[in-house]
């Protein structure tokens, strides 16, 4: 059992990642407004990039190395990872803290592309569902191939079957829509606003539960009869077995950030969307989503 | 003997690789692909063979074309990469100053400096100077763990 | 388009604009020259200074920053053999040869003046066919990347010396192989790692730049008692001024591989480190044989070339972030991030919404690029006087260079024992006469090969119907038959004269 007791004066981030990428970006937009709005005296930030951010996972492990000030940023690949044996490291082992933001699944085309409806993408895919073959910018396996997988699973085909062709980054993903290389990109809302804001592309449903007010038109696939969801969220870990005292002092911080307007200001300057799940309600939804993952790995045959 | 090393040190090369090669996992959802994780690895341990093979055959024609070897001091170069490795090992306890400067120094002892002043002088200057222009780019160096006060 | 140009020129004159490119010029060309920190750290760590900021001011600050730091890196390269950042490693094939003959600051000024022409090059290229261009970027798809690649690793050849082929195609191989350790993009799971969690994420370039040149350099000075450094290198004022030979060897180069350097830049899936190492074997393939001093030896072409390159490249790349919203690069990508979060929407809207922002960090390249040699020359003597050092502080402090140029891109040590086991192994094969360069060229080709033909063969449903589907393709694969099977009656053609 790790004991603390001094209040929190300060954050410690750990950035599993490098310098300007996702991880990054969601800590320190985090931390300066814990010290706009006061909440916090001071922030530091620490970026181990390295083992696909096994190298932040095992500093958190590390008693030597952890702080009770430590927070790890994370978001859903944590459990991606945490099926493969391979990795040896596991979201159990952590402290959840709280979820801060979410990016939900989407299929989107290109704007002047001759599928018009999810009906008509659904129509095809049943007719062939090789006929389509769909960008994403994550390796095979990890979420953007699942978000296309769990699509499959909903309309009810094999998700084996998805012709997914993987890229390094999101934004060639998007080239590669834009260009005509794929017919379709399986993708997150937020990695792709801009090219929706600016028309190039068309998103045809969104894996959210319910529409979202960026996207008024844009139909959920639960509503048109395929119940699926899934959100890509971003949010922070504690160090392994941290006294209950200490998480909440932590969830209390980050809920009290929720209603600033420094942080709304964050969430405006990245087009970001609150999901907010905080402690035991964060673990069960993590919880969910594992049986979730695992379940899309499995029909992928990603998992022996 | 030594003509036939390039060709052996080839062959060694493919044959480890190709031996780690046989450990990659080939995962159910690679059987409906054209390329998996394999293939190219595969591929290259092949063509590393053959050129390999190549370079015993052209043995004789290419002794001509290599350089005369000059001898120097092998210890010392040992040496020299045992004090980097030590380095790695120490960055973590001393952190970034401190690591700088004890490379630096051994380094400096190593190739032939034996005053104490520059030894000592040298080393702290750099590292002064390294942890100055870090601090005014905002880039936070994890402290060594020695100096830290940890859970 | 005429009217958002005059406000592109009015914005990017306003005196604080201005103070902003000397000001990001600055700070990367000097962020460039410092051990491990490359483009991507230093436009990274510009983005909190950028806050404050009007938008045009921001992007063209961090813009400055990213080819400030391509700039910065060549000093590096030349001056002790350790590239600052990837894109410069090919600059050290001449540049570190001629630095060690007594001719460092004539080195350095070729860099600084080729890099001015090729920023320049691809600003007026950037000016008047962007939105042309990006089409052309658009119609590049991954089975044309995929035989670009392997029409790049024909280079294999040109990058070795006589009688070395074999060894280079070797080498060349080895590169490939280091390339597959990591997690690849087909599992995603890590392979070839030993079991080394230091190992999952791939080995990176710069590390193995460092490891086969810089390190490995230093230990077989010391192996066979020749430390460079001795013979007091030093640059004067008077060796900046090239002469007109040297102007007239020069100026064809960097001509050329401008324009190729700018055109690879464009495309989304290459960068200004493939331009590199293509402009450095094009322009040896057509010097030839007679070159004097042959190329790896310190001619100057073999420094204006990929120093012309990667800047035009670097300014290539802007094309695809300014008009699609693609970044091509991770460089690119922190920019893009940067300007989302700035409220800008790069792509088509950016040159309807906000064109005094589009076309001001275009004029603002011209000025960055004139600032950057107006920087950059009068240091070089200065720069050239780390020559003079002797060999016993020299060495040591390369050493040292190389050892943070890896641990502060990742803070991680394993990352040093990695380089410090390559540069073990380097030294062995350099003493059986194996060329590194081709390794180089393997290790950063075996990557992106590996990727796009996988993507090829999932497109093209396991078949290798791009081949002639595809004209790009087609006219790719053709060449790099050509240059593989050209050689071979080329020599046999020798052996029957002799």
């Amino acid at each position: 059992m790790v004991h603390g007791d001094e209040d929190l004066a300060s954050l410690h981030f750990l950035v599993p990642g490098g310098a300007g990428g996702g991880w990054d970006t969601t800590a320190r937009a985090t931390g300066s407004a814990l010290i706009a709005a006061g909440l916090v005296d001071s922030v530091s930030f620490e970026n181990r990039s390295g083992a696909g951010g096994g190298r932040g996972f095992s500093t958190m492990l590390d008693p030597r190395a952890r702080t009770l000030s430590m927070v790890m940023v994370s978001s859903t690949p944590i459990l991606v990872r945490s099926q493969r044996s391979e990795y040896r490291q596991n979201w159990r082992q952590l402290t959840p803290v709280a979820s801060m933001i979410g990016d939900y699944g989407a299929i989107m085309v290109r704007a002047d592309a001759p599928l018009q409806s999810l009906a008509q993408l659904v129509d095809a895919l049943r007719a062939d569902p090789r006929a389509i073959k769909f960008a994403g910018g994550s390796n095979r396996g990890d979420t953007d191939h699942l978000i296309l997988a769990a699509v499959f699973q909903a309309v009810g085909l094999e998700p084996a079957q998805a012709r997914y062709v993987p890229y390094g980054a999101g934004g060639q993903a998007m080239l590669a829509l834009l260009s005509g290389e794929t017919g379709a990109l399986a993708s997150t809302v937020g990695e792709s606003i801009h090219q929706v804001r600016a028309g190039n592309v068309r998103v045809l449903a969104i894996l959210a539960p319910e529409r979202l007010p960026e996207l008024p038109r844009v139909p959920t696939f639960t509503e048109s009869g395929y119940p699926v969801e899934f959100l890509n969220w971003r949010g922070f870990f504690a160090v392994p077995d941290l006294e209950a005292v200490q998480r909440d002092r932590l969830i209390d911080v980050l809920t009290r950030l929720r209603s600033t307007e420094a942080w709304q200001a964050m969430l405006r300057r990245y087009s970001w969307v609150p999901v907010f799940h905080a402690g035991d309600d964060f673990a069960r939804y993590l919880d969910s989503q594992e049986t979730q993952i695992r379940a899309l790995m499995h029909a992928l045959g990603f998992l022996g | 003997m030594r003509r036939f090393l390039p060709g052996l040190v080839v062959l060694t090369l493919a044959a480890v690789y190709g031996w780690q090669v046989m450990d990659i996992a080939i995962l159910p959802a690679d059987a409906r692909e054209a390329m998996s994780a394999r293939t190219l690895p595969l591929v290259l341990t092949a063509a590393m063979t053959v050129i390999g093979v190549l370079l015993l055959v052209t043995a004789h024609a290419q002794a001509t074309a290599s350089s005369p070897v000059r001898r120097g001091d092998g210890r010392k170069a040992v040496g020299l990469l045992g004090v980097c490795a030590l380095s790695a090992t120490l960055l973590d306890p001393l952190g970034v100053p401190v690591t700088t400067a004890l490379t630096l120094a051994a380094g400096m002892w190593l190739l032939g400096e034996r005053r104490i002043l520059p030894l000592l002088a040298i080393p702290a200057f750099v590292s002064v100077v390294l942890v100055v222009l870090l601090l005014l780019l905002a880039i936070d160096l994890p402290a060594g763990s020695l100096w830290s006060k940890h859970v | 388009m005429f009217d958002g140009f005059l406000a592109g020129v009015d914005t990017a004159f306003t005196s604080f604009n201005m103070l902003m490119v000397i000001t990001g010029c600055f700070a990367g060309t000097f962020i460039g020259m410092l051990p491990g920190l490359g483009p991507a750290t230093a436009v990274a760590l510009m983005i909190p200074m950028t806050w404050g900021l009007d938008p045009a001011a921001a992007i063209i600050l961090m813009a400055g920053v990213y080819y400030g730091a391509v700039f910065g890196g060549s000093t590096s390269s030349i001056l002790i053999n350790a590239p600052g950042c990837s894109s410069t490693v090919a600059t050290a094939f001449d540049g570190y040869p001629m630095a060690q003959r007594g001719a460092a600051g004539k080195a350095l000024a070729v860099a600084a003046w080729s890099s001015f022409s090729g920023g320049m090059f691809g600003a007026v290229g950037l000016l008047v066919a962007a939105p042309l261009l990006a089409k052309l970027a658009m119609t590049f798809q991954s089975p044309d990347y995929a035989l670009l690649m392997l029409l790049g690793l024909t280079a294999v050849a040109s990058l070795s010396g006589h009688g070395q082929v074999l060894k280079g195609y070797a080498m060349a191989l080895f590169g490939m192989m280091l390339a597959t350790v990591g997690t690849d993009g087909i599992t995603g799971l890590p392979r070839l790692t030993f079991g080394q969690p230091d190992l999952v994420d791939g080995l990176n370039f710069v590390l193995i730049a460092m490891a086969t040149y810089a390190l490995a350099e230093v230990v077989l000075g010391v192996l066979e008692d020749r430390l460079p450094g001795d013979g007091g290198a030093t640059a004067r004022f008077r060796d900046l001024a090239l002469n007109r030979a040297d102007v007239r060897a020069v100026a064809p180069v960097i001509a050329r591989q401008s324009l190729l350097g700018f055109l690879v830049g464009v495309l989304p899936g290459a960068g200004a480190t493939i331009a590199s190492f293509l402009a450095y074997s094009t322009e040896k393939n057509l010097a030839g044989a007679t070159a004097r001093p042959p190329f790896g030896e310190g001619n100057v072409r073999g420094v204006a070339a990929p120093e012309s390159a990667n800047n035009a490249a670097t300014t290539g790349a802007f094309v695809p972030l300014l008009t699609l919203g693609i970044p091509g690069s991770g460089t690119t990508a922190i920019l893009l991030g940067a300007m989302i979060a700035h409220g800008l929407q790069p792509g088509p809207r950016l040159y309807a919404d906000h064109p005094e922002v589009f076309w001001s960090v275009i004029v603002s390249m011209f000025v960055g690029n004139l600032m950057l040699l107006v920087i950059n020359l009068p240091m070089i003597p200065w720069l050239a006087k780390v020559l003079r050092l002797p060999s016993h502080v020299l060495m040591p402090l390369v050493v040292v260079f190389c050892l943070l140029g890896v641990y502060l891109v990742s803070f991680n040590p394993g990352d040093v024992l990695v380089l410090v086991v390559i540069a073990a192994i380097a030294v062995f094969l350099r003493r059986l006469d194996f060329p590194m360069a081709p390794l180089l060229l393997g290790f950063i080709l075996g990557g992106y090969l590996e990727d796009n033909l996988q993507r090829a063969f999932i497109l093209y449903d396991g078949g290798l119907g791009f081949l002639w589907q595809r004209p790009a393709s087609a006219v790719m694969a053709i060449a790099t038959l050509v240059c593989l099977v050209l050689p071979l009656f080329r020599r046999s053609g020798i052996t029957a004269t002799d």
